[in-house]
């Protein structure tokens, strides 16, 4: 009876692509203001800077199920909001929400929304596993999650999981209070990383680099994405700073970069929900009919028959 | 790679102490979907250990002995270099110590992705294995081919012997020989070659096309673009894989309406067929022009079906006169299979058959020796099995005459005889040489 329960609840969150824009659609659906995610390809300072003010780091990896040695702090200081991960399909989801509810509202022009901001009211004096329970049933949250979910075209009948499949886990990195903390929804409470000093971001890149460096090297499955704030809100902020015409130009510019990224993000969402297997087959039907179909039917073998033959004895 | 040794797993309790079982098993290093899984198998069930199958990469793991400090323990550990607490301990189950180390060196070797010993074979033995697990997806690595059997295939085939091709030569001829390579469905339906195509300047095309794309994006320039998003080369991937898991292949097809057809191995070359046949052509000319008249309001366009599962050959033969007409139109049953360009078989306004009126008497009566000569214009004529076979044949041919036989109106409807025709005709098809 409990299993059945649990393999409901997990079956109701489906997985979500992690993508800038899907997470940051998610969290504008959630009601969220003035924030935006962007995918990092490395540590490099130079590529941090270009995306300040950064308000958290969300890394995921391969997890492996190795102990970590790091100890959770015990008493967690009281406005640091950490939440045990319940859920597996709703990791990336879990994340998102730890970083953006320690945010400081005040200081980072970020508007938390009123579902965030209920939860975070709602779960301030529950214990971390109780709070990730409050996310998971938290029907506003799951309902947009799942409005991301892949058109699923064909149901396989058959049972997927095996024992190579990868694992993926995301583990968010917040500074807080003066301290960097990670928080890891798998363990039992966030994981105290450091003084601030002068760059959070320098501790929190120490710290994501060993865990790279745990990997062999041939591992490169690793997604890191920065929670900043809005780039159009950055530049319309540098904007109004400067008077230099020629500052100002290169500033337009670039808005106008970030508004069309924008409009490339909501048309690739649209494109994530749509189920193109329908196309695909009116598509084939009307090249049949056109006779087109079987030129591109014998292309596409000869590529075959060409790479078949000089493929090295593999 | 199959190495065959015998080992046995023991369990770990604890941490260090590693206690041996007392299982009669083997391990073996086996080649899954290009990936190498090392997996121990219990000998005496002869089935693999799901516990014990580790996917290793190059550089990853090693076998190695494990100082037990007695003389005589022969543990040897199977490490993953990386993950330190990641390790599986093995003892050696052959009588003899001596072999040991060279079959050791070779699972290293293997496991690290180095040329290990094929088996025994030539060169180009051992490139048409390859050739034959890389063709076949679901077929398991090291088919057993022995150079005889190979040459003797060959000759049957009509090519040169083994020996005188070199292995690249001897691929081709064999992959030509052999089933084509099995076809990417992403590659036909690649960007570019729709581009080529042309398909999409057609307006008429792109109308019918746009209802499918989301309704914010029903757009001639999305649907030029489309093809080069990742969305949908996901769902192209996705649904090549729905048509090569075999399970799942049936219900495709039937979800669009697609009858399959067992000419091709290859599903997708499968499928893409069962499409091009189902579509009528937009642009047909002459031989649909005189499509059916409004006195034959039911007659459906012919629809080119190379199923092989069709129902039996219209029953136009055995119905009894004053029916003969309404039966051949209003049937429910798919029409005549043969393609359309056939002259016998086009819909017109007068049917071949209706124009014999002399021998729609006979139609209806049993089967008598005497009748040949009519059943060989009937034969001759309605060659109805839905094959590509040509369409003249000899009316000693057993099939028409089993299914006529079969079908002897014992009753005057026509579903008792559609269905005992059904029964017999792909049988007695099945009969005749094919």
């Amino acid at each position: 009876f409990i299993r059945s329960a649990v393999a409901k609840r997990m079956a109701s969150w489906t997985t979500i692509e992690s993508d800038p824009s899907v997470f940051t659609e998610l969290v504008e659906r959630l009601g969220v203001k003035g924030v935006e995610f962007a995918e990092l390809y490395s540590l490099e300072e130079a590529d941090l800077e270009a995306v300040a003010p950064v308000y958290g780091l969300i890394f995921l990896f391969k997890w492996t199920g190795e102990k970590d040695s790091r100890a959770a702090v015990e008493e967690p200081p009281a406005g640091l909001f950490f939440a045990k991960q319940m859920v597996q399909n709703a990791c990336a989801t879990q994340a998102i929400i730890s970083c953006l509810l320690n945010v400081d509202e005040a200081e980072s022009s970020v508007e938390l929304g009123a579902t965030l901001s209920e939860l975070r009211a709602f779960a301030a004096e529950l214990p971390p596993d109780m709070r990730g329970l409050a996310i998971e049933n938290s029907e506003a949250i799951r309902t947009a999650h799942n409005s991301f979910a892949r058109p699923e075209p064909f149901v396989s009948q058959e049972t997927v999981a095996t024992k190579d499949d990868d694992v993926f886990h995301f583990v968010a990195y917040v500074p807080r209070f003066g301290r960097v903390y990670e928080l890891d929804g798998l363990k039992s409470g966030p994981i105290d990383l450091g003084d601030q000093a002068d760059s959070w971001l320098a501790t929190a890149r120490a710290a994501i680099s060993q865990r790279i460096d745990a990997y062999a090297a041939s591992e490169i499955k690793f997604n890191l994405m920065a929670v900043v704030r809005d780039r159009r809100a950055v530049i319309d902020h540098r904007i109004a700073a400067t008077e230099d015409t020629a500052q100002l130009a290169a500033l337009e510019a670039d808005r106008a970069l970030e508004v069309a990224k924008r409009q490339n993000w909501a048309h690739e969402n649209t494109r994530r929900r749509h189920n193109y297997v329908p196309l695909i087959v009116d598509l084939l039907k009307v090249l049949a009919e056109h006779s087109k179909l079987q030129p591109l039917i014998d292309a596409a073998a000869d590529k075959a028959a060409s790479t078949a033959a000089a493929k090295p004895s593999a | 790679f199959k190495a065959g040794k015998c080992e046995t797993e023991p369990r770990a309790g604890g941490k260090v102490w590693v206690k041996p079982l007392a299982r009669r098993g083997e391990v073996q290093l086996v080649k899954v979907d290009e990936l190498v899984h090392f997996q121990w198998r219990d000998r005496t069930t002869l089935t693999v250990d799901a516990s014990c199958d580790h996917m290793v990469f190059p550089g990853d793991a090693k076998f190695e002995k494990v100082e037990t400090g007695r003389e005589g323990d022969r543990v040897y550990v199977l490490q993953f270099g990386q993950n330190a607490s990641r390790r599986f301990f093995f003892w050696m189950q052959a009588k003899e110590g001596a072999e040991d180390e060279r079959v050791v060196a070779r699972l290293n070797a293997a496991m690290n992705g180095e040329a290990a010993a094929p088996a025994p074979a030539t060169s180009e033995l051992g490139a048409l294995r390859r050739l034959g697990t890389s063709e076949g997806g679901d077929e398991p690595a090291g088919s057993p081919i022995t150079l005889e059997g190979l040459q003797s295939v060959m000759q049957n085939l009509g090519l040169p012997p083994a020996q005188a091709l070199s292995t690249d030569a001897l691929q081709r001829a064999v992959a030509g020989a052999l089933s084509p390579p099995p076809l990417s469905l992403s590659d036909v339906v690649s960007a570019e070659a729709l581009d080529s195509s042309g398909v999409f300047d057609d307006d008429a095309i792109v109308a019918r096309l746009l209802a499918h794309l989301p309704e914010s994006q029903q757009t001639r320039d999305e649907l030029r673009n489309v093809a080069r998003t990742p969305q949908f080369r996901q769902a192209l991937a996705q649904l090549a894989h729905a048509l090569r898991t075999p399970d799942n292949v049936a219900s495709v097809f039937a979800n669009f309406g697609l009858r399959p057809s067992a000419d091709h191995a290859d599903p997708i070359r499968a499928f893409l067929a069962a499409i091009a046949d189902a579509a009528p052509p937009a642009d047909r000319d002459a031989p649909m022009d005189d499509a059916p008249p409004d006195d034959l309001p039911d007659f459906e366009t012919p629809r080119l079906q190379t199923s092989p599962t069709l129902p039996a050959p219209r029953l136009l033969l055995f119905a009894p006169q004053h029916q003969r007409r309404p039966i051949l139109l209003s049937s429910s049953s798919p029409p005549l299979s043969l393609a359309s360009s056939d002259p016998l078989l086009r819909p017109r306004s007068s049917p071949l058959w209706l124009d014999d009126d002399d021998d729609d008497d006979d139609v209806h009566t049993p089967w008598r020796g005497t009748r040949v000569l009519r059943r060989r214009r009937f034969g001759a004529s309605l060659r109805l099995v839905p094959t590509n076979e040509p369409h003249v044949t000899d009316v000693n041919d057993a099939s028409p005459r089993g299914a006529r036989r079969s079908a002897r109106p014992r009753v005057p409807s026509r579903a008792p005889r559609a269905k005992s025709a059904q029964v017999k005709s792909p049988a007695a098809r099945a009969a005749r040489p094919a």
